[in-house]
């Protein structure tokens, strides 16, 4: 990386050089059957100019590319974006744990063990389900070297479990799929097992409901639908571009003050976890809504620059991006919730939230798996259901309780939430 | 190349092994608001080996091509031990051995164009978006192009080397007023064409007011309408609401979706043909060969509302006994090839604009395709915007239009199809089994449905 970095300074005011490597097998079953083993390795260079307050960029899996990689980093240099930082140099570094021993020397047999028990005990429930299982494991190290002193190396471990199954019967088609990752080792999968169990179990009944407005539950693995549109509008980009609606809106109550949203990368074990971001600033938990206020935003050098505050540490090539995303939990527990409900809606499955205008607040989508809730208790599978939120006015005046419980899900940690007033839309 | 690899392949020892390697060099610009935000090139280089023995996949991927011989025995060795316990026929349906090398016939050759020359022209554009009125505060203009060389070979003798190129342009007007931000985008893609980002001032200008008149639009009621989808929405619903389910390593392995799909079951009324192509060049997705080195085609799946035909890789078209489409993509050489689509189309109907029209007394016209999604049975995607048909005309623009349905009986209620079909490409792509976004692209005329869903305000 050093030699590397001497040859760009020659041809630039400042460079940065970004190595990746990373080792992944992985195991799968598709239709309740075993399917394939996979094993990837890729190694990633990326180098970044910076010549004449101008940012260029190059990129090569290509063993043995560093001609090219200089020369495609020099031709965009010389009409790159305008930039007015300058690199970091050396920092204290608070390192999470991100890497586990026990990852890199599990077997391929002993992950073929534990997919094949996802699948056999969703088969043994309802040999009609064709159960999917994926287990993969990963190691890898990313390392950060700039000229102005900075050097960093992070070595890392993953280990993913995906777990779920289809079902297509006379009612329709089902998909139940779940899963969990960290950078730990574990074989803890019987709350996995249950949750995908119980769902399909859940959903053998159907329920209907008429359009209108109802209490609604979030699962932990669907307040992302609320969440992301709030992502959006906390980023350093949309903030400094002037569109995000939460400009100049720092320290300002703008939600219930109940509700609060924290990035943190120090988080031990999360896959989101890190010491310092793809820039090379020290990572630290920080708050981005507190208590219903607008207290931080996602921010990496540029827009730190554009916005006079300080970089976050949520530094990525392509503009700021979130760590881990938290909700604290609050007092309720899942149970209290379904009994405070005499006729409502519980989400656990959405698709096409995503694709809204995220700076509206208006999310909207279908209801891939959720449940009808009569007198607190789930009755049946609700099917051709649309929910519709506007998060900024929802998350404000219509949120009834958090649970205490929070489920991790990728680099997200929520709880249930409970909201009011909440438009379901169906067939007339 | 091909010496490397088929020497390679010696030391296979499995019912079918195949290697592919590519190298593509990309270029990309990204403007956001004023500023240049990103520009870059990137090299991605590597390959992967796939082996079948006894029912049972291997694969393995890598960046050097180093001791490729080793590389072949590993993936073997995966695929052994699966087989090892599947214990079953390995199916592949046979396809001629090719030994061809493939030029792309390119148009006009993003390579010709300087980085300098791509960065001033996507300038232009931005500052013509941001120009436009002080409502609009922000903008993105995202480019990129990319030129891929695959080298395919399997153990059956074929040989094939693909030139391709890949090209992608969407561009977006932000408007923010009072705390109320709207955008709204045109999207351009070609997989043999520079000139598709050519001359796009007209375009701009059109998305310009556009995203001004959706900051004083209200957010659609919800509720159910008889809907007319442009183009580019019905070139979404169908990729959406019918490509995928059309995909047969889904159907393959699961008796009950078999029995849904079974060919020669009504779709739709006789109005209703369906298709999805790897031949028609200049869109993106298109090409010669599919990812192992099979013949792309025409493939129907719905003809005069009758179900035809499928998209298969080789494995699923010999358990289901049925003939290869040339429908196994993979996104780059880090992946598996899967079955997936490439231009999926409904055909050109009949019918005018203004009588599908006429007879609506309350509906939406939904313009433009933000996204969506599918679960087999559900889909759901998100229109631009919309504007309300009352009493047979065109009324009042409204946004956040997301509609949602079962494919089955949305499918059925399509009751008019137009004559002005258009293909549409953008810079997105689809996603399937973390392989995402891979170049696709869709086509379609205006579509009448009766009854759809839509979630809107309270």
């Amino acid at each position: 990386m050093q030699e590397l970095l001497n040859r760009a300074r020659c041809v630039a005011d400042q460079a940065e050089v970004y190595k990746s490597q990373t080792k992944q097998e992985s195991v799968s079953f598709q239709a309740s059957k075993l399917k394939e083993i996979t094993s990837t390795e890729e190694e990633a260079w990326t180098l970044r100019l910076i010549k004449d307050k101008k940012l260029g960029a190059a990129t090569s899996t290509k063993p043995g590319a560093t001609e090219v990689l200089l020369q495609y980093a020099t031709n965009t240099v010389s009409f790159g974006s305008p930039i007015n930082y300058s690199l970091p140099g050396a920092a204290e570094l608070q390192a999470p744990r991100t890497f586990d021993p026990r990852v890199t020397s599990v077997s391929q047999q002993e992950m073929l063990d534990i997919a094949g028990d996802l699948v056999s005990a969703l088969n043994s429930f309802d040999p009609m389900v064709k159960a999917m299982a994926a287990v993969q494991k990963a190691t890898g190290s990313r390392s950060l070297l700039n000229s102005a002193g900075f050097l960093g190396t992070t070595e890392f471990t993953n280990w993913t479990v995906y777990f779920g199954g289809e079902l297509v019967n006379d009612d329709g088609f089902l998909n139940v799929y779940d899963g969990f990752s960290g950078t730990d080792y574990t074989t803890e999968t019987t709350r996995l097992k249950e949750k995908v169990i119980e769902s399909f179990r859940l959903a053998r009944t159907v329920a209907t409901i008429k359009s209108g407005q109802y209490p609604v539950i979030f699962t932990p693995g669907e307040v992302s639908c609320l969440v992301s549109p709030l992502l959006a509008c906390l980023n350093g980009k949309a903030i400094s571009r002037g569109f995000s609606p939460f400009k100049d809106k720092l320290g300002e109550q703008i939600f219930d003050p109940r509700f609060s949203v924290v990035d943190d990368a120090q988080v031990d074990g999360a896959v989101g976890s890190k010491s310092f971001d793809r820039e090379g600033i020290a990572t630290a938990r920080r708050s981005l809504i507190t208590a219903g206020r607008v207290n931080g935003y996602l921010l990496d050098l540029q827009t730190s620059q554009e916005l006079d505050m300080s970089p976050t540490g949520n530094g990525s090539t392509a503009g700021p991006i979130a760590n881990n995303i938290i909700v604290p939990g609050g007092e309720a527990s899942f149970a209290q919730m379904l009994a405070s409900i005499d006729e409502g809606v519980l989400i656990d499955g959405t698709m096409g939230a995503w694709a809204g205008n995220p700076y509206g607040g208006q999310v909207s989508g279908n209801i891939s798996l959720g449940y009808k809730i009569e007198k607190g208790k789930i009755v049946g599978r609700i099917k051709d259901c649309m929910f519709s939120v506007n998060v900024f006015t929802d998350l404000r005046d219509n949120l009834v309780s958090l649970t205490s419980e929070q489920l991790w899900q990728g680099n997200l940690c929520f709880p249930y939430v409970q909201l009011k007033n909440i438009n379901i839309t169906t067939k007339s | 190349m091909k010496e490397l690899l088929t020497n390679a392949l010696k030391a296979a020892q499995a019912d079918y092994c195949e290697i592919r390697v590519e190298e593509t060099h990309t270029s990309l610009v990204l403007f956001r608001g004023k500023n240049l935000d990103q520009l870059s090139q990137t090299i991605q280089f590597g390959g992967n080996v796939r082996a079948l023995v006894d029912g049972g996949w291997g694969f393995v991927s890598f960046n050097s091509l180093d001791d490729l011989a080793d590389k072949v025995r590993a993936a073997c060795a995966q695929a052994k031990a699966i087989g090892a316990v599947k214990r079953e026929a390995s199916m592949l349906v046979p396809v001629p051995v090719v030994v061809k090398e493939i030029k792309a016939e390119v148009k006009l050759d993003p390579r010709q164009v300087s980085l300098e020359d791509k960065v001033k022209l996507f300038s232009g554009y931005n500052d013509r978006i941001l120009s436009f009125s002080p409502d609009i505060t922000s903008s993105q203009v995202y480019y990129y192009d990319k030129y891929i060389n695959v080298y395919f070979a399997n153990s059956e003798g074929s040989y094939i080397a693909q030139e391709k190129f890949d090209i992608g342009c969407n561009m977006r007007a932000i408007a923010t007023r009072d705390g109320v931000t709207v955008q709204e985008g045109v999207g351009m893609g070609s997989n043999n064409d520079f000139g598709c980002v050519l001359n796009k001032e007209e375009a701009l200008l059109k998305v310009c007011q556009l995203t001004l008149d959706l900051l004083d639009a209200p957010t659609v009621k919800g509720g159910e309408y008889t809907i007319i989808l442009d183009p580019e929405m019905a070139g979404l619903f169908v990729h959406e609401a019918f490509g995928h389910l059309s995909e047969a390593d889904d159907i393959t392995e699961n008796e009950a979706l078999r029995s849904v799909m079974t060919l020669g079951k009504r779709f739709g009324g006789d109005i209703l043909n369906i298709y999805d192509s790897g031949l028609t060049q200049g869109n993106r997705g298109s090409s010669m060969f599919d990812d192992e080195g099979v013949a792309t085609e025409k493939t129907y799946l719905v003809r005069e509302g009758v179900l035809v035909g499928r998209l298969h890789s080789r494995e699923s078209a010999a358990k289901m006994n049925e003939k290869p489409t040339g429908s196994a993509r993979a996104l780059d050489y880090r992946f598996p090839p899967i079955v997936r689509m490439r231009t999926t189309c409904i055909e050109a109907g009949t019918s005018l604009f203004e009588d599908m029209i006429k007879d609506i007394k309350l509906g939406v016209y939904a313009v433009g395709g933000y996204g969506g999604e599918t679960n087999g049975e559900m889909f759901t995607f998100t229109a631009g915007c919309g504007y309300m048909i009352r009493d047979g005309k065109i009324a009042e623009l409204v946004k956040d239009v997301t509609l949602t349905g079962n494919v089955f009986t949305t499918l059925a209620n399509i009751d008019m199809i137009g004559q002005d079909f258009t293909y549409e490409n953008s810079a997105g792509g689809c996603g399937k089994s973390a392989q995402s976004p891979l170049a696709t692209s869709d086509g379609s005329p205006h579509i009448r449905v009766q009854k759809v869903v839509i979630g809107g305000a309270k």
